[in-house]
């Protein structure tokens, strides 16, 4: 489903040229939950920002579901992301002026849906991760791991192919990582969401079906 | 007619809208078994003239039915023009002046004055609306960069971002030009109950729609382009810059 060949990505800082990705080629297939792990500075982030296209590399292939997204201009990058691709991020970033179902209906809008579609669509995934009882509440009325859960929620509103999570417990207590975790997990076993996670944390390892180990710029480890 | 309660200008008011008011010119014995009172319009140009009635006046000077300036008062401001045309039709062929011709000099002068002042004055509000639109603009989207970033990650179009915070501007500009017309309002109606006391007479001021519509276009316009500048500037940044600053 995603095919990476020599991926490489090259920060030039004036004199010093830093390789964050180093020639790097995996594949991820569907229905795959797979965490990407290493010390800071490893490449994890990057690599996550270069498949999510939120950023160029300076070379290589991304096909996803046999496109080539590096082909695509920005317009169509952003189509490809609304309708394909899902993020979690560390920050929430729900919009507080919006309730929690306004939130997560935005995506569903943006694609041109009726009003009723897209309150039926946020309601569904509401109640999936969770939050039916909370579909009325803004930002401020939620905690931390509501907030992460309404993150989710919009994230997979639009049914993505691929949903990415960059550090996405990392403002959580344990118990509100746990529980996300175990969202993603069921997301993974009863759906088939392909996931691909970003963390530091070596408890997440039980929830994941591959860990990818990165170390400067390098796939070092690919454990099953 | 009672001289004690004589007020020329409800004498003039009484003509009524199309009105003709003989005004007799003549050099003539004025004593004070004619004068009857003293009146004042603050007005310069009338208070230091005398008044007298027709009749009166025919008597002294032994004429009858002569006058050296006919005064016409029209219902509407700025149909001089109009009347000057109609009347050189029907075969007038004296000179004819409008009322801004007629008082012209130092008044003119004033007059001009009062419209460079509104220029200005309407510029340096506008320029003043432009600046605090762009700031507080400039400061939601710099605030909501990351939130920004992240609404174009997950696939918001940056178009829409942007459209979202020109739509803002505009709510505070339609909300600026409501209050700026109720002040106007308030304002137009104070000066007009209490008129500024000039030596050329009291002046109290006229709103016409065309400058409501052309200032209220104007704030339309800069309020675009306030809204458009800032959200623009931070939408087009790329979206890790925006997530990660």
């Amino acid at each position: 489903m995603i095919e990476i060949k020599n991926l490489k990505k090259i920060y030039d800082m004036g004199a010093i040229k830093v390789k964050a990705l180093n020639d790097i080629s995996i594949n991820i297939e569907k229905g795959e939950f797979v965490a990407l792990m290493g010390a800071s500075g490893s490449g994890k982030s990057t690599f996550l920002h270069q498949v999510g296209l939120l950023d160029s590399p300076t070379s290589g292939d991304i096909i996803i579901d046999n496109i080539n997204v590096l082909d695509l201009s920005e317009k169509e990058k952003t189509l490809f992301r609304l309708n394909k691709l899902g993020y979690v991020f560390q920050e929430y970033a729900i919009l507080e002026e919006l309730t929690a179902l306004e939130n997560v209906y935005l995506p569903v809008l943006m694609m041109g849906k009726s009003k009723q579609e897209c309150i039926a669509a946020a309601k569904e995934v509401l109640e999936k991760v969770g939050l039916g009882d909370r579909m009325d509440h803004f930002q401020k009325e939620l905690s931390g791991g509501q907030q992460q859960r309404v993150a989710i929620a919009r994230a997979l509103v639009n049914k993505p192919k691929i949903l990415f999570a960059d550090e996405a417990t990392a403002n959580l207590d344990t118990k509100s990582s746990i529980q996300i975790l175990e969202l993603f997990r069921e997301l993974n076993k009863k759906y088939g969401q392909t996931i691909i996670m970003v963390t530091h944390e070596n408890f997440h390892k039980k929830y994941v079906d591959r860990i990818i180990y990165l170390k400067d710029g390098k796939v070092i480890k690919n454990m099953e | 007619m009672n001289w004690e309660k004589f007020n020329p200008l409800m004498f003039l008011m009484a003509l009524g809208a199309g009105g003709i008011s003989v005004i007799p010119f003549a050099i003539f014995q004025y004593t004070t078994e004619h004068g009857k009172g003293l009146v004042t319009l603050s007005q310069m140009g009338t208070d230091s003239l005398a008044f007298i009635s027709e009749k009166e006046m025919e008597s002294v000077l032994g004429i009858d039915n002569k006058a050296s300036l006919i005064l016409v008062k029209l219902s509407t401001i700025g149909t001089e023009d109009k009347f000057r045309k109609d009347f050189a039709e029907l075969g007038i062929s004296e000179d004819m002046k409008t009322w801004q011709e007629k008082i012209g000099g130092i008044i003119g002068t004033i007059a001009g004055t009062f419209n460079l002042l509104t220029m200005i004055t309407t510029l340096v509000s506008l320029i003043i609306a432009a600046v605090i639109i762009l700031v507080i603009i400039y400061i939601n989207t710099v605030n909501k960069r990351k939130q920004i970033g992240i609404l174009k990650a997950i696939g918001i179009d940056q178009e829409v971002i942007i459209f979202s915070y020109i739509f803002q501007a505009l709510f505070y500009c339609i909300a600026g030009i409501f209050f700026g017309l109720l002040l106007i309002w308030g304002l137009t109606n104070i000066f007009t109950q209490n008129p500024i006391p000039f030596p050329m007479g009291e002046v109290s001021p006229i709103i016409t729609f065309p400058l409501l519509a052309k200032s209220s276009i104007s704030l339309l316009l800069i309020s675009l382009i306030g809204g458009f500048l800032p959200s623009w500037q931070t939408a087009r940044q790329s979206i890790l810059d925006s997530i990660w600053g």
